[in-house]
C-alpha cells in the first residue's frame, strides 16, 4: 500500500455505500435464523460471516481501529457458529442483532469520524468473546452435539497428527481481474506448514499471446501440516469462484491413508458434497463430520458461493445519473409527441409516409422510458427486512405470541417510495400488534384461535400499483367503542348513523386512539390519520377491512414510483395546472343555489347537505381573466389533511395524464400552494397544485380583516402604479389582495 | 484559481464579498491574471458575468409564470427537463418589467448548484480583462446599489459593470436590491 496522496474520500464514500448495502443483507439473513432457529441454513451464517468479514476488510484499509476491533471479534464468534463449533441458540442470534446494530452504529461513527464510548459496545463485546470462546454454547455443543467437530483451538492443542494434503489449484483466467493474487496464497500456506509447489505451464500460450491480467498457471501444491482442513480452505476462500480447486488429504499418522477424524455417520461424501454449489470438489475421504445444523458436511462452502453473488451482475451508480437519464428519457418523450403533432399537420403523402417510422418511435421511446423507471426499481426487501425484528421486539414488550409471515418481498418499487414506505409500514405493525392482537394467549384460545397470533405483510403489484397488505388475526375493529370514542372526541355526532366501513374508516382521523392509556408502543393518538397522511402524500391510498373477532387488514395502495403522478389538468384564466388524482374525490359544476358567500369573504358550497370551502385559484394566484362565477366554473372536490374536503374552484377540467414530477425546489424557492411543477406534451412547464397549501393561504386570506395590497401574481401590472416593491420575495398571504373586494 | 481570488480580494476588500462560496465570481482562467466574463446589454448599460458560471444563452421563450413571486421573477422554464426560474434582469434593478420578445435573450447561469435564466436585451461579448484592470465599484455612484457589483471594468470608452450573481438572486437579499432601485427611480425622476 502506497501512502499516495489521492482522495481516500470516494473511496471511503463507495465503502460506506457497501457497509450500508451488506448491513441490509446481514439484518435480512439474522431475520431468516430468528424465524427458524431450531433448521438454520449454514449459508446464512456463511452469508453473514462475509458481510462482517468485508466490513472488517474496508475499516482495516482505513484504519478505522474501533471497527476492525469490534468486526473482529464479531467474525471469531460467526466462524465458530458457521463450523458447527457453537450451536445456534435463540438467545445467541438475539446476541447477534445486538452485534449487528452495534456494527451499525459503529460504521456510523466511522462515517462521522467519532468513537463510539457507551457502555453498550463493551457489554457486546465481552459477550461475545464469552460465546466465541466457548462460554454457555460450550458444554450445549458437547452434550447436544456429539457429531460436531471440536473446537479449533481444541483441536490444534490435541492433535499432533500431521497431514498430508495435496491441493490442486487452477485459477480460472479472469482470477487476476477479481483483485485476487495466487502468491499471496502460497505464503498463506506456508505458513501452515512445509509446502512444496509443483507449476504447471501447460496453459501458457506464445509470448506474443501473453494477456497481462489472465491467468495461465496451475498449481499442485504438498502441504505437510498439523492443521485442519478448515484452515487451509481458509486461504482459498476468497478465491473458490475463481478457481477449480480440489483438496486431497493424507493422513501421515499411524493409520496412513485413512482421513483424521473417520466419520462413520458420513456414509458418502463424495455425493453429499457433489450438491455443493460452485465449482469446489472434495473427492478426498470423509474429512468432518457433518454439524446437524448444516446441509452440507465437509467442506466450508466458498466465499460467494450463492449464485447470485457469484457473478457480477449488478453495478453501482449514482442516482443523480439516473436521475438525468430520467429527465433526458422524459424530454425525448415529449420531443417525440411534439414531432408526431406536426407530422400530422402535413400534406397526407408525406403523413402517411412517415406515420409507421413514427410509431416505431413512439414505442421505443415508451419502451425506454419504462426502462429507465425500471433502473430506480428495487425490491421492498429493504423496508421488508427491518419488520421481523420490529415484531420480536414488539412482541416480547407486549408479552404477545406473534409469527410473522412476509410475502412478496421481491416485489420492486421506486427506491424513492421504499425511502418514504418504512415510516407508514412501521407504524401499521405497531398497531396491529398493539391494538389488532388479543392482549393475552388465553383470549385467544377462548375464541378458538391458536395462541400464537399470525400477522402477514404482504407486497404485490396490482394495475401499475404496489399493493402493500398488513394483516392480523386479532379481534377485529371493535367497532362499538370505535363509535363511542369518536363521539367522545367530537369527530361525529352522536346520532350519526354509520355503516360499519365508515366506522372502521374513523380510526384514521385526527386523534383518535381508542387506547386507554398511552403506551410507548401507541396510543397517543397521531397513529393512523399520519399514516394516512404520509401515504397520501406519496399518492398512495389506504383502505381497512375488518371482520370483528378474525382479524383485520389494511391495504395500502402506492403508485411505483414518485417520479411520476396521474394528475388531472385544470385552466384557470390562460393558465394550467394539475391537481394529484389522487386527492381528488369528485369534481361538478354547482348550482347557483348552492352557493353561499359567507360574510368573511368566503364562499361556501351545498354539495349533498354537505358545506364545503371554496377555494378560489383566480383570487389567491392573481389569475386574470378566469371564471369568477362558481356556477360556471367548476368545483374539484379535494381531500385535504385530516380528511376534511374542500372545493377548489376552476375554469375546465382539461383532462387526465400521466405527467412526471420536477422539483421546483432545485432552482429555486418554493411557492406557496404549489407542490411541484411537470413539463407538459407542449414542452411547457405546469404546476402542481398543493391542496394543503391551498386551504391555508384560503384560510389565512379570510382572517385578513381589510384587504390592503395587491400582491404581484399572473395579473400585470401597469407600470407607474405604486407597486408593493419593498414587499419580502414570499408575499405573506395574508396580505394578498382579495380582487372582488378592491 | 484561489489565487486569483485572493489578489481580487486584497485589492477590492470592500467590494468583494466574504461569502465563501463568492469564489465563483471570479473567472478560472488558465492565464494566471486573466479573468474572463460574458457582457449583455440593458438599455445602454453593459453587464458581464462570469463566462465559468454561464451555461446556455437561449432566445426568449414564454414561460409559466409562478403566483405570488416579486415581479421580476418572470416564471418557469423547462430548459430540458430541468426547470428553471428567469428574472428579469432590468425589473430587478427596478428600472420596470421588460416587455420582451424574440429579440431577448436568456443568460443561464449557475449560482451556488442552481440553475438560474436572467432575462437581458442581448449579449455583446466574451471580455477578457486582465485582473488588475478591474475597478473597485466606488459607493452609491451607480444605478445599481454596489453590493451586487463585483467590480467596473472599462474597455474603450465602454464600461462594464461585473454582476456578483450570487447576491443579485439571494431571495433574502431581494427586498433591499427592489427597495434600492426604487430609490435611485425616484431620484432620477
Amino acid at each position: 500500500m502506497s501512502n499516495n496522496e489521492f482522495n481516500l474520500d470516494q473511496f471511503k464514500a463507495t465503502y460506506f455505500e457497501e457497509c450500508a448495502e451488506l448491513l441490509i443483507d446481514a439484518e435480512t439473513r439474522l431475520a431468516l435464523l430468528q424465524q427458524h432457529p431450531d433448521a438454520v441454513d449454514v449459508e446464512d451464517l456463511h452469508a453473514i460471516f462475509r458481510v462482517v468479514h468485508s466490513v472488517k476488510g474496508g475499516a482495516g484499509a482505513f484504519s478505522f481501529d474501533q471497527l476492525v476491533g469490534f468486526a473482529h471479534i464479531y467474525e471469531t464468534l460467526l466462524d465458530k457458529m458457521r463450523q458447527g463449533t457453537i450451536p445456534v441458540t435463540e438467545e445467541l442470534i438475539t446476541l447477534l442483532l445486538a452485534a449487528n446494530d452495534i456494527l451499525t452504529r459503529l460504521i456510523q461513527a466511522a462515517q462521522d469520524g467519532v468513537t463510539l464510548t457507551d457502555t453498550s459496545l463493551q457489554d457486546i463485546t465481552s459477550q461475545l468473546k464469552l460465546f466465541a470462546e466457548g462460554g454457555p454454547g460450550e458444554q450445549q455443543t458437547e452434550s447436544a452435539r456429539p457429531l460436531a467437530q471440536e473446537p479449533a483451538e481444541q483441536e490444534e492443542k490435541n492433535s499432533t497428527a500431521k497431514s498430508k494434503y495435496i491441493i490442486s489449484f487452477s485459477p480460472k483466467p479472469h482470477l487476476f481481474q477479481h483483485a485476487n493474487e495466487p502468491l499471496l496464497l502460497v505464503r498463506e500456506m506456508k505458513q501452515l506448514g512445509e509446502l512444496s509447489t509443483t507449476v504447471n505451464t501447460e496453459r501458457l500460450p506464445n509470448i506474443r499471446k501473453i494477456e497481462p491480467d489472465i491467468a495461465y498457471f496451475s498449481w499442485v501444491f504438498e502441504l505437510v501440516t498439523d492443521r485442519p482442513l478448515e484452515d487451509i480452505e481458509e486461504v482459498f476462500e476468497f478465491v473458490t469462484d475463481d478457481c477449480d480447486l480440489e483438496i486431497k488429504v493424507e493422513t501421515l499418522d499411524t493409520e496412513p491413508g485413512t482421513a483424521k477424524q473417520p466419520s462413520p455417520e458420513d456414509p458418502d461424501p463424495a455425493e453429499q458434497t457433489s450438491a455443493l454449489p460452485g465449482t469446489f470438489e472434495n473427492t478426498g475421504a470423509p474429512v468432518q463430520a457433518a454439524p446437524p445444523l448444516t446441509t452440507t458436511p465437509g467442506p466450508v462452502p466458498p466465499a460467494g458461493a450463492a449464485p447470485t453473488t457469484a457473478k457480477v451482475s449488478s453495478i453501482r451508480v449514482d442516482l443523480d445519473r439516473v436521475d438525468r437519464l430520467v429527465n433526458m428519457v422524459g424530454e425525448l418523450v415529449i420531443t417525440q409527441a411534439m414531432l408526431k403533432q406536426q407530422v400530422e399537420n402535413l400534406p397526407p403523402e408525406f403523413a402517411q409516409y412517415m406515420s409507421k417510422g413514427f410509431e416505431d418511435l413512439g414505442m421505443h421511446t415508451r419502451e425506454i422510458q419504462e426502462s429507465v423507471m425500471a433502473v430506480r426499481m428495487q425490491p421492498v426487501k429493504s423496508v421488508f427486512s427491518r419488520i421481523p425484528r420490529l415484531v420480536r421486539e414488539l412482541a416480547s414488550k407486549l408479552n404477545k405470541q406473534v409469527e410473522l409471515i412476509t410475502l412478496g418481498e421481491h416485489t420492486e418499487v421506486d427506491k424513492t417510495v421504499i425511502e418514504q414506505l418504512a415510516d407508514p409500514l412501521i407504524h401499521m405493525i405497531r398497531n396491529s400488534l398493539d391494538h389488532g392482537i388479543e392482549e393475552t394467549a388465553n383470549d385467544r384460545i377462548a375464541a378458538g384461535k391458536p395462541a400464537k397470533a399470525t400477522v402477514t405483510l404482504s407486497a404485490e403489484h396490482r394495475s401499475g400499483r404496489i399493493h402493500i397488505i398488513v394483516i392480523d388475526d386479532g379481534r377485529g375493529i371493535n367497532r362499538e367503542r370505535v363509535r363511542i370514542k369518536a363521539i367522545e372526541k367530537g369527530i361525529i355526532s352522536s346520532d350519526a348513523s354509520l355503516s360499519d366501513e365508515a366506522i372502521d374508516e374513523l380510526i384514521f382521523s385526527p386523534g383518535f386512539s381508542t387506547a386507554d392509556e398511552v403506551t410507548d408502543v401507541s396510543g397517543r393518538g397521531v397513529g393512523m390519520d399520519v399514516v394516512r397522511r404520509n401515504i397520501i402524500n406519496l399518492g398512495g391510498r389506504i383502505a381497512v377491512q375488518s371482520t370483528p373477532g378474525q382479524g383485520t387488514k389494511f391495504i395500502m395502495s402506492l403508485p411505483l414510483t414518485l417520479a411520476v403522478l396521474d394528475g388531472m389538468i385544470v385552466s384557470v384564466g390562460q393558465e394550467k395546472f394539475i391537481i394529484s388524482l389522487t386527492s381528488i374525490i369528485e369534481s361538478l359544476r354547482p348550482a347557483k343555489k348552492d352557493i353561499h358567500p359567507l360574510s368573511n369573504g368566503s364562499t361556501v358550497v351545498a354539495i349533498r347537505g354537505e358545506y364545503l370551502r371554496l377555494v378560489l385559484l383566480h383570487n389567491l394566484f392573481n389569475i386574470p381573466g378566469a371564471q369568477h362565477d362558481p356556477s360556471k366554473a367548476i368545483v374539484v372536490v379535494v381531500e385535504i389533511e385530516g380528511g376534511r374536503r374542500v372545493g377548489v374552484l376552476v375554469d375546465e377540467l382539461l383532462g387526465q395524464q400521466q405527467v412526471v414530477i420536477k422539483s421546483l425546489e432545485e432552482n429555486y424557492d418554493p411557492v406557496e400552494g404549489i407542490s411541484a411543477a411537470t413539463i407538459l406534451g407542449n414542452g411547457k412547464v405546469a404546476l402542481i397544485l398543493d391542496v394543503d397549501g391551498l386551504d391555508a393561504m384560503a384560510k389565512a386570506e379570510i382572517k385578513t380583516s381589510a384587504p390592503e395590497t395587491s400582491g404581484q401574481g399572473f395579473s400585470e401590472i401597469p407600470q407607474g402604479t405604486a407597486l408593493p416593491l419593498d414587499k419580502p420575495a414570499t408575499i405573506d398571504p395574508r396580505e394578498l389582495a382579495v380582487m372582488e373586494q378592491n | 484559481m484561489e489565487g486569483n481570488r485572493q489578489m481580487m480580494e486584497e485589492k477590492m476588500p470592500a467590494v468583494l464579498t466574504t461569502d465563501d462560496s463568492a469564489g465563483t465570481a471570479i473567472s478560472k482562467t488558465a492565464i494566471q491574471e486573466q479573468a474572463q466574463f460574458i457582457t449583455f446589454t440593458i438599455d445602454d448599460q453593459e453587464y458581464g458575468v462570469d463566462i465559468m458560471s454561464v451555461r446556455e444563452i437561449k432566445g426568449w421563450v414564454e414561460t409559466t409564470v409562478l403566483p405570488n413571486t416579486p415581479q421580476h421573477m418572470r416564471g418557469v422554464l423547462n430548459l430540458r427537463g430541468v426547470i428553471v426560474p428567469i428574472f428579469d434582469l432590468r425589473c430587478r434593478f427596478g428600472l420596470g418589467k421588460t416587455s420582451a420578445t424574440k429579440m431577448h435573450v436568456i443568460v443561464i447561469i449557475e449560482v451556488k448548484n442552481r440553475m438560474i435564466g436572467i432575462l437581458v436585451d442581448t449579449v455583446s461579448d466574451i471580455l477578457t480583462v486582465s485582473i488588475n484592470d478591474i475597478r473597485p465599484v466606488p459607493r452609491m455612484e451607480r444605478i445599481v446599489d454596489d453590493e451586487y457589483l463585483t467590480g467596473l471594468v472599462t474597455i474603450k470608452e465602454r464600461m462594464v459593470a461585473l454582476l456578483n450573481q450570487e447576491r443579485l438572486f439571494n431571495s433574502q437579499l431581494i427586498e433591499e436590491g427592489v427597495a434600492t432601485g426604487r430609490a435611485w427611480k425616484s431620484d432620477s425622476a
